[in-house]
């Protein structure tokens, strides 16, 4: 299975909510829709699913126009939505009977959801009656009661306390070893490193970034160094042309080019005889990128060039 | 199939308005309203009804021969200022006294002006006549109580017929016609109108067929806006709380409409079967005790208002079979249909549920405008029966805006000739499936619109976009 996204354009009167986007998902795993708010991830997540006309491009599902009606696809949408007076098991037999599952199997999908979404104690309540913690627990449930082969998060974690988040996080994981295709998006950057392999980048309607999440990272090189000595180091970091981005109890933060230059600095504090408390070089984090693409919209090396 | 999975949309949304508490309190208000309504109808007539004072006419051998009804009119001073012999004694047949007074005794202006005054602060049912000569003939000025509890004028010109009639031989006698003669130059002479080689009706059947259109059309225009806006509520509801966004991962938004239309109308009908079925017990259940059994037949009537409109229901109700109901039915489906389907479009127009009433009143104009259309016709008395031109009461029946409201009293009371019948249930028809197909085109452009409401002039781009 596979779903391919190619070209696609969306406008609203003459402006465009998405330029350009393309992405494919060639193996079972998470797929992170990422970007500030007013991006354009949910306008997307609303053009794939078929629910937004669009003014170019494809979305194909096994080289097929994705057809959500005819298709197994779950949607937890971004703004909750739940009949406010409406018995919530009801709700959910009714949703379950719409994607053509019989009652039986609505009924032991709903049991096993809500058992496993903590939610069994409020089955007789109205969706008004519920916090909102547990309404987002029950729209999940609505979105894998048909353990669908596709499945859709816009902003899943959002609101969410640890605990639930934590919840939300096993059932991810194991929709990834149910061989289950997702796609997810996210302000959590912390989320998206630890369930996607790969990522688009959106801001203001244009894809900035895209690609392997490894390989970004990859392209960045580590040039993110931390460190912290008994001593000041500074004067020995100027003789390399190195700035301190942050202080902090934790050290000293550079931007190095290379690691070169750090090896560099690593030799001349030692042989100054400083001790070395912590060294660290890194590639960036997500999140690192993150705020550096949307709030520059730059190339980076590992990535595919979308800017501009 | 674009509609795939509108059964479950339409009987998920059937059992969830049918649980819902405003539908129960709803329906038995109504039921509670109706069957008032059926009660007062059947028993405040026969509360207020007096049984008419009957009196026995004797013949000479002191038999009763027959029973006229009493007049209201107990007594009456008379003065007699002609030279005719006239002879009231008869008028104590049926039960008035009449006290002559006597001519030349008191100048006439002066027993006018006592008996006026007397007669009026009278608290017994007393009147004064005054028989005198006119230009062309005579007159007689009667002077009644000031209050109408005891006499009224009905009471009065009841008496007055009687006098006429007597004043009227009297004169003829005085010309030299005898009796025998008097009787055949008033032998009855039956009279009648025809429309057409056909006996119109009468001004009771024009009546009672006014009331049946201005009932009919109050009823259906109630339901078509009362439960018309379900379907707006519903969609503006799934919209606002974003339900609409999962529903559409698994069904076409032409579904979710279709769904949701269908509904409303089953809706309406088990509204209409459970309060129809509950006045139709009320009514038969109560019906041999009251005014109602009387009318309809059911239990003998000796009321003579009674009768005559028992009498003219038949004539207005002659052409009523059960066809004529599923006749009517099917108007009212095929108007609740389009008036529903406006109203999903709207529902699915604005956002916010706070914007569903403004969005709503141009449907509501709409449908108060073809309902005028019908109401004020008939109150008017423009009904086609009665002049034959109406053009107004055609329009309306042509309009698909007024036709539901303006046929349906039409078949029951028989007012429409088949032809005229099928050409309006063809226009609504026709017109119900045009804008089925704009509503189809328009919807799913819309249903997932967020912002201020889409207005008509938006929805007819979208229309052109989506050709």
């Amino acid at each position: 299975m596979s779903l391919h996204v190619e070209n696609v354009r969306k406008k609203y009167g003459d402006y465009y909510a998405i330029k350009k986007l393309s992405f494919a998902i060639e193996r079972p795993g998470v797929f992170a829709l990422l970007g500030t708010n007013g991006a354009g991830k949910t306008t997307a997540i609303r053009v794939i699913l078929g629910m937004l006309a669009k003014e170019t491009g494809t979305v194909l599902w096994n080289g097929r126009p994705l057809d959500v009606v005819r298709e197994n696809v779950g949607y937890l949408a971004e703004e909750r939505g739940l009949y406010p007076k409406y018995n919530i098991i009801e709700q959910l037999k009714h949703f379950a009977e719409l994607k053509g599952m019989s009652k039986q199997a609505a009924n032991d999908s709903i049991d096993y959801w809500f058992a496993r979404l903590k939610v069994d104690e409020y089955r007789k309540k109205r969706a008004d009656q519920l916090s909102k913690g547990n309404q987002q627990k029950v729209q999940l449930a609505a979105a894998l009661i048909s353990d669908p082969e596709l499945l859709i998060l816009d902003e899943p974690m959002s609101g969410l306390d640890p605990v639930n988040a934590d919840l939300f996080k096993s059932i991810i994981r194991e929709q990834i070893d149910k061989n289950k295709y997702v796609i997810m998006s996210s302000h959590q950057m912390s989320t998206v490193e630890e369930f996607c392999e790969n990522i688009v980048i959106m801001s203001k309607g244009n894809v900035v970034l895209q690609g392997n999440l490894n390989e970004i990272k990859r392209g960045y090189g580590r040039v993110n160094l931390t460190v912290k000595a008994d001593t000041n180091i500074m004067p020995i970091a100027k003789e390399l042309g190195l700035e301190s981005l942050s202080q902090s109890p934790n050290g000293i933060d550079f931007k190095v080019k290379s690691e070169q230059v750090a090896q560099e600095l690593l030799g001349k504090i030692v042989s100054a005889g400083i001790t070395l408390v912590k060294f660290e070089l890194r590639e960036p984090s997500l999140h690192e990128i993150f705020v550096e693409k949307v709030g520059e919209g730059v190339v980076i090396k590992g990535g595919e060039d979308c800017a501009g | 199939m674009r509609v795939k999975g509108w059964q479950n949309v339409m009987k998920f949304s059937f059992i969830q308005t049918v649980k819902s508490k405003s539908f129960l309190i709803g329906t038995i208000v109504t039921m509670t309203i109706f069957a008032i309504m059926i009660a007062l109808a059947n028993f405040l007539p026969v509360m207020l009804r007096e049984d008419p004072e009957m009196k026995d006419v004797l013949d000479d051998d002191g038999n009763v021969i027959a029973q006229v009804e009493a007049l209201k009119v107990k007594k009456m001073y008379l003065f007699n200022a002609t030279e005719l012999e006239l002879d009231f004694a008869y008028l104590e047949t049926f039960g008035v006294e009449t006290e002559s007074l006597a001519k030349g005794e008191i100048i006439q202006e002066k027993i006018e002006k006592t008996y006026i005054s007397q007669v009026a602060e009278s608290e017994e049912a007393a009147v004064f006549a005054v028989i005198e000569p006119a230009e062309q003939g005579y007159s007689i000025r009667m002077s009644r109580p000031e209050s109408t509890d005891l006499i009224n004028n009905t009471d009065c010109f009841a008496l007055l017929n009687l006098m006429e009639s007597t004043m009227r031989n009297a004169n003829l006698i005085q010309l030299g016609i005898d009796e025998a003669d008097i009787g055949k130059a008033n032998a009855y002479i039956a009279t009648s109108v025809n429309v057409n080689g056909e006996e119109p009706r009468s001004e009771i059947a024009e009546v009672i067929g006014m009331v049946i259109t201005m009932l009919v059309s109050i009823t259906f225009f109630t339901l078509i806006i009362v439960y018309g806006q379900l379907t707006s509520q519903a969609i503006a509801t799934e919209k606002s709380s974003r339900v609409m966004e999962l529903l559409l991962t698994s069904i076409q938004p032409l579904a979710v409409i279709v769904g949701k239309v269908l509904a409303s109308t089953l809706v309406v009908l088990l509204s209409m079967a459970l309060v129809g079925g509950f006045s139709a017990a009320v009514f038969f259940g109560t019906a041999q005790f009251g005014a109602i059994g009387e009318i309809t037949g059911m239990v003998e009537t000796t009321d003579p208002v009674f009768m005559s409109v028992s009498e003219e229901l038949g004539t207005v109700f002659a052409g009523f079979t059960p066809f004529s109901v599923v006749l009517v039915l099917l108007v009212f489906m095929l108007g609740f249909l389009f008036f529903s389907l406006i109203s999903g479009l709207i529902g699915a127009s604005v956002s916010k549920i706070e914007d569903l009433q403004t969005a709503s009143q141009p449907i509501n104009l709409i449908a108060a405008l073809g309902f005028y259309l019908t109401y004020f016709t008939t109150f008017m008395g423009l009904n086609p029966d009665s002049d034959g031109t109406n053009i107004v009461t055609k329009i309306a029946r042509y309009l698909p805006i007024s036709s539901p409201f303006a046929l349906p009293p039409a078949i029951l009371t028989g007012d429409i000739s088949g032809g005229e019948l099928a050409v309006s249930i063809a226009v609504l028809a026709a017109c119900l499936v045009v804008f089925a197909i704009f509503v189809a085109k328009v919807y799913e452009h819309i249903i997932l619109h967020n912002g201020d409401r889409v207005k008509i002039k938006d929805m007819f781009k979208l229309l052109k976009k989506a050709k």
